[in-house]
């Protein structure tokens, strides 16, 4: 029983995962995922964000 | 019924994931920008108020040892975290991992001493220079990342 329920469930996943429009809603949940140059530059603009105490 | 229920638990459960990794990018950035904003904001405070003389000259020392330490700390999470995601192998994604954790937990650490001397600064006697102290900033960092 368990097992048809995890292939079930696991076939529900992967078809979710192939579906583009299912994809979209997913990535653009809460604001578009950053690209990997906006994430490696907020991440540097983060660090520039705190000066040196001299 | 009772395996309807089940079904259904097991699609949130599986949304739930889905959603929680396609944004892994986002959650880990919101995180890193506000723990950098908790340190900035009290640098701008601490800062000007040494540079006046408004705080004892012991006490500025140990703030900008704090801060520098705490900069160095939150740079090197941040290449760590840069790293994360330009790592395939997922081995090496949680060596990595567990060592962004570990400097952010170092990190939250050092941000809590530059607060607790803070906090002693504030708390100086009436008249003292150190009573001059400007207000707490109203920002604090984020919680870290799990």
């Amino acid at each position: 029983m368990e097992e048809i329920l995890n292939l079930v469930i696991n076939g529900i996943e992967a078809a979710i995962k192939e579906i583009p429009a299912v994809q979209k809603i997913i990535a653009d949940w809460n604001g578009p995922e950053p690209t990997k140059e906006e994430f490696l530059a907020r991440i540097k603009a983060a660090q520039d964000s705190l000066p040196d105490w001299t | 019924m009772k395996r309807k229920v089940q079904v259904a638990a097991m699609l949130v459960l599986i949304l739930a994931v889905t959603v929680s990794c396609a944004s892994w990018r986002k959650t880990e950035l919101a995180t890193y920008e506000s723990l950098g904003v908790g340190l900035r904001g009290y640098y701008e405070i601490a800062k000007p108020a040494c540079d006046k003389g408004t705080i004892a000259a012991d006490k500025c020392v140990e703030l900008k040892d704090i801060y520098t330490k705490a900069k160095q700390v939150y740079i090197l999470a941040g290449n760590t975290l840069a790293t994360i995601d330009n790592t395939v192998g997922a081995v090496e994604q949680q060596a990595l991992t567990t060592m962004y954790e570990s400097l952010v937990a170092q990190y939250n650490d050092l941000y809590n001493q530059f607060i607790d001397v803070w906090k002693t600064i504030k708390a100086a006697p009436a008249g003292s220079p150190a009573a001059a102290a400007p207000a707490t900033p109203s920002v604090s960092p984020a919680a870290p990342v799990k």
